[in-house]
């Protein structure tokens, strides 16, 4: 009886001691986890994670805060508006004015760049997650249900992608580490031995269009229909290789001199910031490469093409920014659209698109310096002989303005013309009636991107590359390597003549240098290229560049047209230094080790 | 099991009658050594066998303080457990308990166990229920808890039934306190706050707000109206406010059964006047415990243990946030409004809406109400057919805790007072009505619900070979606890083993086994190993001690082991996770078609494992001098590893990571000393004892894995966790050329009056990178308490200290920053303020009504290293003798008064109290009478 008690209780336990341990006790419960091998089995979820790695590059070369996309805090252009406030481009009035100014002011530093700082252009460590996400996306796509074509395809489209970073980088850093792997992180071994150094600027540059090379032989040419569009074509790729070739080749990088930009002791450095002696092939490469990307429009594309499809030259060119589809334009990108979508928000003058961008508009106006670059439509300068602090009659502005070119038409919204072109409503700004005046720190505000746009207009795409570009980026080129005087006015007609300017003949190198990058300062105007371009020219310290005085042509009045006058005067005093060439690594960065510090900073 | 434990009773008798002697004076005072047996892990042991280092305070002891949460009862009773208690919020004023101090970046919480097992919260548990706690410090005696063992254990033991034959032991216990803040700041009236209001404006360079006319007005305080001068505190608070406790406990019963059943209730009144519960609310805080632990012996060989606990809490309070509510009575200007309007409104601002009488009374008020459960059966069976002494048991528990709210809420007018002058030329004020009444409305909500199973199963054996004795614990053990906001359960499993031997009863030694695992890691690595050895010797019992006349007892023990921590981890680190994130995406196409995006979230670090622990110890115990003095020592050295620390600071930005990833890659050393002892005796009719206990801890980061820092001083390792750091203030900038002359303060431009830094880095510059280690680690090195008692016939008296030095505070917020905001200002710093006059003796630096970076921000002039001493208790009892006791059937009736927290001493130079620096609701002095009746 005693032992039949036991064996009950004995038979108990044991069963208490089976019951927990024959199921998994200590796993985790099966629940709605992705795995990465679930990413990549899906179809869905790796084009999914495709659109992760395009939403966090840097396909912008924007703000894009604006963009409302996840790589928001990548660049923040100058914070609430477009980098070029930085230069002579534009100047900013508003909530948002305070911002952009650390770049005019020359308080910004390597601590001031580190992350959670809103004063800030760019960050490079979102650059490098997406960076990351181009990696893993390259390691895993062969595993996905695609077909091999269209694996190859779509690794190509990541390949150009972290190419893309990488440039975006260099542009502002020089020579800079490249990560063409996905880095492991996850233990502590790993965080020294991922401390990759920076590469050369010569390797940074050879690594770049290696990536384009190998992304080009995949890409498709075109998307079947508009409904990818927005997504890398081959010429993108081949775009990009002729950009960063023309930097390579221009003298911040590839000096004439063979002298770095500032005094460097050590020609490690040297290395790190450029080629350390000038190459005037260089500029051939750029110059094929450019041609490359004209080739590809012409007789690949099928559809690519300089837009010159108005007759009205002014309304051709607002067009290339506002319609979706311009066959211009290689590769561009979506921007959130609603209506308080920041582009609206930020990009409209005053109130004259609706009251809601009262709020914070950045009021980007267009700086008299800038307004100088623009030529009569008959090709000749216009007259300016203001002197500094006089008078001159209000209908003198509204003239001289007036008989700019069509660019500046379209580029710029002046006193005494309409917003919404045909509308009939001209606002003249030293009116009381609107907030126009006070908020104009320009000869006008900025017009280009938003023709006849009101809050919660659907937002244009911003464009990367467009191909009136590779026109100047060739002529530019084949310029410096002294080609064939046909080839280089062509090249810079094209543009002229689609913007309705004559066409120009060879007056000798030097001279064409000059005219190619007047070209292109105003083709591109506000398109972030001339903060890049004033740096590889190595001009940004030139006086009225992006240092020294900037004017404005300030309007003064009553509330008649007739008694209202304007002054030439002085609205900023712009701090650089030739450290600034190039951006500082973050401090937190330098303090890791690993990182040598660009020189000066 | 019981045959051989009441056998080593007889065997211990020879160092009770000392006790027993003081017991037969005073019980109640002597409780904590009443019993000679120590619990410990998964068992009880004899003290003088016990190698392991164990504290232990009985359920007595912890009761003579009145106060709603459990931990509160711990100050000054357990060597090397620091106690800190920043809130007294009835209900809400947990204390902070760190055992041994901080040995890890991470958390430092410990485990806490009832009655094996292991449980979330303590804090509720009435002390009435409690027989003794534990404290687990060494290796040895916390292996058993394996993978969570190493920041400590609080081992809890309710009470058990006892067999008293035919008779119940009845005990009825009454209290009843009443209780004030222990400290309250004191501010300045209007007419000081008015001047030093203008003062500071001028010091900021700005015109004057109060003309001659107000400042009259002020201080004739003739017209309460237009120029008020309130103290929100007098406003709101009562005199004092009411706690009650009653107990009931019944215990008794034969050789078959045994049973304790208790039930408790106890009521805490916050300290808001005027409330009445139906449409607002005081703070409040009513619980009731009950318990029925009962031990059944069905044969000689089977028995059952079925411990049953629970609690209702039932909290009541104000819809306004207390800490909110405090702030708002501290800082509220005596000037900013009458707190009525003439026709008895609530009065408030556009500014200032919450009038702190209106967010008390007009407001409804919210409640939360918590119910809590925990049922453990064990069964044993002795298994002397097998083997004499061995024998196999089997536990299965229960716990579960529900929480839901109920909330009252209302909005209610208030009426701005607006000052105008009359036609007249007559100072004249109307009302502009705000906000609008409402009727209350009722929500609930707030609901929480966590479960806790655990099971137990093993085999005990216990046997003595002539000089050897031998205890032998094998057991399997499992536990889960779920939570319902949470998606999976946390599940564990332990296998353990204990040997326990011992020689001539002299030397002894303890191996402790653990192999212990959860769901957290990555499988295949989710076990460790915990083993410890802990030996000890009794000298006492050698021949060469024997004769030494004095030395009644002296052991000498040591212990060494590895721990296990894995508290506060994140969940499945190993696992990587994807997933979809809103606005996460891209846009394709001509119009706004956005296309979501698959986002790589956390990375995974598959290596992720728990922290250890290499903890030794060694410790002294001894009794002196017929027992009459008894001592003990411990030293300690713990060197904790494989800290998890975030791999962002110290990661490159190219790895391209948005989360961090927790790395085990930091390491800590605590080390540390403990000592206690005691003195009883006795003198004719009076008996008395003194005690201290004394603990000194110090630990030191060896290992942080930190961003690289500019400056060499900024680092972290090297120093203890939770070191502050700050600027080095030099003094106040007397002049402008005194400002000139020093390097370029960056912080907000300084004027004379503000603070002086030490440019550390001799940059020229006074910015962040001149912050240094300032004072002390936040959580005292230093704790102590004293102890001591007398009793005289039926008289006794009971004092109970307890302090911390070695503590870095830090004076910061609105109790220090005058007029920012308006906030009122404190007489303490209007008296210490800095003016041109004053500048050589000032000890605040100058008014200013402007955020001032550069004053108000971490430095050795507001860190402040402090040691705190208070009365935590006294206690004064009378014990009636007499035969009309023994004919109303009473065995005892004692009656008492006590206090609590009765005197604080501090070095502390602030107006603030140094426990809760004022912040929030204060601390409680209580004066307390009671009554315990036994039957």
């Amino acid at each position: 009886m005693k032992y039949i008690k036991y064996s009950i209780i004995v038979a108990c336990l044991s069963a208490l001691l089976y019951m927990p341990s024959c199921e998994d006790f200590l796993e985790k419960p099966v629940s709605s986890d992705i795995t990465v091998d679930s990413v990549f089995a899906s179809k869905i979820r790796t084009e999914q994670f495709l659109w992760k790695v395009y939403s966090t590059a840097s396909i912008y070369e924007f703000n894009g805060f604006w963009s409302g996309t996840d790589n928001r805090f990548y660049h923040y252009g100058a914070s609430g508006s477009l980098v070029s406030v930085a230069t002579d481009e534009l100047e900013v009035e508003g909530t948002y004015a305070a911002i952009p100014k650390y770049m005019h002011t020359g308080t910004w530093n390597a601590s001031t760049i580190d992350p959670g700082s809103w004063a800030i252009e760019f960050m490079s460590h979102v650059c490098y997650q997406g960076i990351r996400n181009a990696n893993i996306f390259i390691e895993n796509v062969d595993n996905s249900p695609f077909s091999d074509g269209e694996k190859a395809a779509m690794k190509a489209e990541a390949i150009f992608l972290r190419a893309l970073m990488h440039f975006d980088l260099m542009q502002r850093l020089g020579g800079i580490s490249v990560v063409d792997r996905v880095l492991k992180v996850s233990t502590a071994e790993d965080v020294e031995a991922i401390r990759i150094p920076r590469s050369t600027y010569a390797g940074t540059v050879d690594f770049i269009v290696k990536e384009c090379e190998e992304a080009a032989k995949y890409l498709p040419d075109v998307y079947e229909d508009n409904k990818y569009l927005g997504r890398i074509v081959k010429g993108a790729a081949l775009a990009l290789k002729a950009r960063v070739l023309l930097y390579a080749a221009s003298p911040l990088f590839n000096p004439p001199d063979g002298q770095p930009y500032v005094a460097v002791s050590h020609p490690q450095v040297r290395e790190l910031i450029g080629y350390p002696s000038y190459d005037k092939d260089r500029w051939r490469l750029a110059a094929e490469a450019s041609k490359a990307v004209l080739d590809w429009a012409e007789r690949e594309s099928g559809w690519c093409r300089l837009y010159d499809e108005m007759a009205d030259k002014r309304d051709n060119y607002e067009e290339i920014f506002i319609n979706h589809t311009c066959p211009e334009v290689i590769l561009s990108a979506g921007l959130l659209n609603n209506v308080t979508g920041y582009f609206e928000l930020f990009m409209l003058p005053g109130n004259v698109a609706g009251p809601q961008n009262q709020t914070n508009p950045s009021n980007h106006a267009v700086t008299f310096n800038f307004t100088k670059y623009y030529r009569k439509t008959d090709g000749s300068d216009q007259t300016w002989d203001e002197t500094e602090g006089q008078d001159y009659p209000y209908a003198q502005y509204r003239n001289k303005l007036a008989e700019l070119e069509p660019r500046f038409q379209a580029s710029a919204f002046y006193s005494g013309t309409e917003w919404a072109k045909g509308s009939g409503v001209v606002y003249h700004f030293y009116e009381t009636n609107t907030n126009l005046l006070q908020n104009v720190r320009g000869v006008g505000f900025m017009r280009k991107f938003m023709k006849n746009a009101r809050e919660g207009s659907v937002a244009p795409r911003w464009i990367t590359f467009r191909l009136a570009e590779f026109y100047l980026n060739y002529a530019e080129a084949l310029n410096e390597i002294d080609g064939d005087a046909t080839e280089i006015t062509a090249a810079l007609n094209a543009v002229r003549t689609r913007a309705g300017l004559p066409a120009v003949s060879y007056t000798g190198t030097d001279h064409m240098r000059e005219l190619i990058r007047r070209e292109r300062t105003v083709e591109f105007a506000f398109e972030q290229h001339r903060f890049f371009d004033l740096r590889r020219w190595k001009t940004a310290g030139e006086e009225g560049n992006m240092k020294g005085d900037i004017y404005t042509l300030k309007l003064y009045g009553t509330n008649s047209v007739q008694d209202a006058t304007y002054r030439l005067e002085k609205i900023a005093d712009r701090v650089w230094e030739d450290k600034m060439y190039l951006y500082p690594f973050r401090q937190g960065e330098v303090n890791l080790g690993y990182i040598v510090q660009n020189p000066g900073w | 099991m019981k045959y051989n434990i009441r056998k080593k009773h007889q065997q211990f008798a020879g160092w009770l009658p000392a006790v027993i002697f003081f017991l037969t004076a005073n019980p109640g005072v002597f409780a904590g050594e009443r019993d000679s047996l120590v619990f410990v892990a998964y068992g009880e042991q004899r003290k003088e066998r016990v190698v392991s280092s164990v504290s232990t305070v009985s359920g007595e002891d912890l009761g003579k303080s009145q106060v709603s949460t459990l931990g509160n009862t711990f100050f000054g009773r357990f060597p090397g457990m620091t106690v800190i208690q920043t809130n007294g919020e009835p209900g809400y004023d947990e204390a902070s308990v760190y055992l041994r101090g901080q040995h890890t970046l991470q958390s430092n919480t410990c485990i806490i166990l009832v009655d094996g097992f292991q449980v979330d919260a303590f804090s509720q548990i009435s002390a009435e229920e409690i027989e003794s706690i534990s404290y687990l410090k060494d290796a040895a005696a916390l292996a058993l808890y394996g993978i969570s063992s190493a920041n400590g254990a609080l081992l809890i033991t309710t009470k058990k039934g006892k067999n008293t034959g035919k008779k119940t032991n009845i005990s009825l216990k009454a209290r009843y306190g009443l209780h004030t803040p222990a400290y309250l700041p004191k501010f300045e009236g209007s007419y000081n706050y008015a001047l030093l209001y203008n003062e500071a404006l001028q010091n900021d360079g700005l015109p004057v707000m109060y003309g001659d006319k107000d400042l009259q007005g002020y201080l004739s305080g003739s017209d309460p109206y237009y120029y008020p001068d309130v103290n929100w505190y007098d406003e709101i608070l009562s005199k004092t406010s009411d706690i009650q406790d009653y107990s009931l406990s019944f215990t008794g019963g034969n050789l078959h059964a045994r049973y304790f059943v208790m039930a408790g209730f106890m009521g805490y009144n916050g300290l808001y006047d005027g409330t009445d519960q139906k449409i607002n609310s005081n703070i409040n805080f009513k619980r009731i415990n009950f318990r029925a632990n009962v031990d059944v012996d069905v044969n000689s060989d089977l028995s059952f243990r079925m411990n049953l606990g629970g609690r209702i809490e039932d909290r009541m309070f104000p819809n306004t946030a207390t800490a909110t509510m405090w702030q708002h009575m501290a800082t509220y200007a005596p000037n900013l409004y009458p707190v009525r309007t003439p026709d008895g409104k609530i009065t408030g601002t556009a500014s200032y809406p919450d009038n702190p009488v209106g967010s008390v009374l007009e407001e409804g008020y919210g409640s939360r109400h918590t119910r809590n459960v925990q049922a453990a059966v064990t069964a044993k069976e002795k298994l002397s057919f097998l083997a004499d002494g061995l024998s196999v048991f089997a536990s299965i528990a229960f716990g579960s805790n529900y929480q839901n709210g109920y909330n009252k809420q209302k909005t209610y007018a208030y009426y701005e007072p607006i000052k105008t002058i009359s036609g007249t030329g007559q100072d004249s004020i109307y009302y502009v009505q705000r906000g609008a009444d409402t009727d209350l409305t009722v929500s609930t909500g707030n609901d929480a619900e966590n479960n806790r199973m655990e099971i137990h199963a093993g085999l005990e054996y216990e046997q003595s070979f002539g000089q050897h004795d031998l205890k032998a614990l094998l057991m399997y053990r499992q536990s889960k606890r779920s939570n319902f906001t949470e998606q999976s359960a946390y599940a564990k499993r332990d296998f353990l083993g204990r040997i326990d031997y011992a020689l001539r009863d002299k030397y002894l030694a303890e191996l402790s086994l653990a192999y212990s695992g959860t769901d957290n890691y990555r499988p295949g690595r989710r076990f460790g190993f915990f083993p410890a050895l802990g030996l000890g010797w009794v000298l006492s019992k050698e021949d060469f001690l024997q004769n030494l006349k004095p030395v009644d007892y002296l052991k000498i023990r040591g212990s060494a082991g590895l721990l296990g921590n894995d508290q506060g981890a994140a969940r499945f680190a190993y696992n990587q996770y994807w997933g979809p994130a809103s606005s996460q995406g891209y846009y394709f196409g001509t119009g706004v078609t956005y296309y979501e995006a698959l986002v790589q979230q956390a990375v995974a670090n598959p290596d992720f494992t728990w922290e250890k622990a290499l903890l030794y110890n060694i410790g002294l115990e001894t009794e002196l001098f017929n027992r009459r003095l008894s001592f003990t020592a411990d030293y300690f050295f713990e060197d904790r590893y494989d800290i998890p620390v975030s791999n962002t600071n110290t990661l490159p930005s190219f790895s391209g990571i948005t989360f961090s990833t927790m790395l085990n890659r930091a390491e800590v050393n605590n080390r540390g000393i403990e000592l206690s002892t005691t003195w009883r005796d006795r003198a004719g009719n009076t008996g008395y004892f003194a005690g201290a206990q004394f603990s000194f801890i110090r630990n030191k980061i060896v290992e942080s894995f930190e961003a690289p820092h500019r400056e060499a001083a900024r680092y972290t390792q090297g120093h203890s966790v939770g070191q502050r750091y700050g600027l080095e203030a030099v003094g106040f900038f007397r002049d402008d050329t005194d400002i000139a002359l020093n390097p370029v303060h960056t912080f907000s431009n300084v004027r004379p009056g503000d603070l002086k830094y030490k440019d550390q880095n001799k940059d020229g510059f006074i910015n962040v990178d001149d912050e240094v280690p300032i004072g002390k680690p936040s959580v005292p090195e230093i704790t102590f308490s004293v102890n001591t008692g007398i009793t005289w016939k039926g008289f006794d008296l009971e004092l109970l200290f307890d302090g911390n030095a070695n503590r870095n505070i830090y004076l910061n917020g609105y109790m220090f920053w005058p007029f920012i905001n308006d906030y009122n200002i404190s007489t303490w710093a209007a008296e210490r303020r800095w003016t041109p006059e004053t500048h050589s003796e000032a000890a605040f630096p100058r008014l200013t009504t402007q955020a001032n970076p550069n004053n108000y921000r971490a430095s050795d002039f507001w860190v402040r290293n402090i040691y705190v001493l208070r009365l935590r208790n006294a206690e004064l009892g009378y014990n009636f003798s007499g035969n009309w006791l023994n004919r109303a059937k009473i065995e005892k009736l004692r009656v008492y008064v006590s206090t609590l927290n009765l005197l604080t001493l501090s070095n502390l130079d602030a107006d603030v109290d140094p426990e809760t620096l004022s912040v929030g609701y204060p601390t409680l002095k209580t004066f307390s009478v009671g009554i315990n009746l036994n039957f």
